[in-house]
């Protein structure tokens, strides 16, 4: 079990912080470090929490196209999701094939009142998804 | 100096041999400015022929990747019409529109004096001296915006979108945007819908600078030496920069709470231009600027995955946070 990822990653930003000490380092090297300190504090604050948020997200963007796509093609309403529930990369890709779908149903959604009660639900959503990304 | 730096100079001194006015002259104190965001910029002075001859000159090169596709040829033959306007700007020297000498495109151009602070109106200065200088940068603006674009001979560089402006600029940064998405976007597809469908005429047609911000005011105690980064001017609705300046992301640069409102901004730019806003009007551009700025973020962004920049870009939560609830808020 170990070193886990969290013990990797807090490991990997404890070498870097020893490396930013360095007083060789030169502006240019201190500012990648910086970089790479930020990329890599990002996975540690979201690795874990990305499939349970796909997952969740999937469910909700299958709902809601299932509700919108039929105002702008039937075609565009997702077929059953059939990634394993628990690999992550193909949660996550699955995630991405919804959000292409969506993107599609917003740019062909009709000015009508039926039209414009997809947005404002779609924007909800949207809304919400930004608050909660873990990524 | 390091490696980067002497092929620098050998390629400096091989393009200014060329050069007319050069001869008899060296490259001095040559070196790398601070992380410019969209150029790679090198500082040098150009000594000589004569012995109290010293020109403090900035190299401004394209860099592999970055958050903006601009010409370097269209900025320099701008700068170069602007010399003739009584705005601060710098004086452009030499052009290598192709990098075919320099390895990039670059331009070079004076050196002006003075330091940029892009939190200036929200720093250490007495209040009395932030709103003050707030209160010159607007009149700046005003008077780019003022500028004669067509005595200047700018309309020979710059295409007029005519009362167009608002859809040639959306569709230049959907054109953008589709370029450079490594995935689908939803949330930027409802921002175009929402701008596409609300996008009005213009009632006015100057010279945009489409990056007017304190970061690229050059100041000497509190009187302005210069406005740079003229990358992305272009002429278009003097509402655009006023939607850039007063748009969510960007009040912090800008204004200063309860003392310098947007609203205080709105009204003296009026004032000075006789141009009076709506709000609905003004919204469509900072909507359109949240927008922009989200697009920037995800040129920057596959840049970074193509390993052609260092920045890790990265649409934000802020920023599209910041878009949803501008599209959402009726």
């Amino acid at each position: 079990m170990h070193p886990t990822v969290d013990e990797q990653l807090t490991g990997a930003l404890r070498l870097l912080d020893v490396l930013q000490t360095e007083d060789e380092l030169s502006p240019g090297g201190q500012e990648v470090l910086t970089n790479v300190r930020r990329l890599l504090g990002k996975v540690q604050r979201s690795w874990a929490a990305q499939l349970p948020f796909h997952t969740a997200d999937n469910a909700e963007l299958t709902a809601l196209l299932a509700r919108t796509a039929p105002l702008v093609d039937p075609a565009l309403v997702p077929a059953d999701d059939g990634a394993p529930p628990l690999d992550a990369v193909a949660v996550a890709t699955r995630n991405a094939q919804l959000r292409a779908l969506l993107s599609q149903v917003v740019t062909g959604l009709p000015r009508t009142p039926e039209g414009d009660a997809a947005r404002a639900a779609i924007g909800d959503h949207l809304r919400h998804r930004v608050d909660t990304d873990p990524t | 100096m390091s490696d980067e730096s002497t092929a620098t100079l050998h390629r400096l001194q091989d393009f200014l041999a060329g050069q007319e006015g050069t001869a008899g002259t060296r490259i001095a104190d040559l070196r790398r400015a601070g992380a410019g965001r969209s150029r790679e910029n090198w500082l040098f002075d150009l000594v000589g022929p004569g012995p109290q001859d010293r020109e403090p000159l900035i190299l401004r090169s394209d860099p592999d990747g970055g958050l903006v596709d601009t010409s370097r040829a269209q900025e320099f033959a701008v700068l170069r019409a602007l010399e003739a306007s009584d705005l601060p700007t710098p004086r452009v020297r030499w052009l290598d529109a192709t990098g075919a000498q320099l390895g990039s495109p670059s331009l070079l151009m004076r050196r002006e004096p003075g330091t940029c602070d892009y939190r200036v109106v929200n720093g250490e200065r007495p209040e009395a001296e932030r709103r003050a200088l707030a209160e010159s940068f607007c009149d700046l603006l005003a008077d780019v915006h003022a500028v004669d674009w067509r005595g200047l001979g700018l309309d020979a560089v710059l295409p007029d979108p005519g009362e167009h402006a608002a859809r040639h600029e959306l569709d230049h940064w959907e054109q953008v945007l589709r370029q450079d998405q490594l995935e689908a976007l939803p949330e930027l597809d409802l921002a175009i819908d929402w701008l596409r469908t609300r996008a009005r005429p213009s009632r006015r047609t100057v010279l945009v600078h489409a990056d007017y911000k304190p970061g690229n005011i050059l100041l000497e105690g509190d009187r302005v030496s210069s406005l740079l980064d003229w990358e992305l001017a272009h002429l278009g609705d003097p509402l655009e920069d006023l939607g850039w300046v007063t748009q969510p992301l960007r009040a912090g640069e800008h204004l200063i709470d309860g003392v310098w409102t947007a609203e205080d901004l709105l009204t003296r730019y009026a004032a000075t231009t006789g141009l009076h806003i709506e709000d609905d009007e003004l919204r469509w551009w900072v909507v359109f600027s949240t927008f922009k700025t989200a697009v920037m973020q995800v040129s920057g962004l596959r840049a970074f995955t193509e390993g052609r920049s260092d920045e890790p870009y990265r649409p934000t939560r802020r920023v599209l946070a910041t878009l949803l609830a501008a599209l959402t808020e009726d």
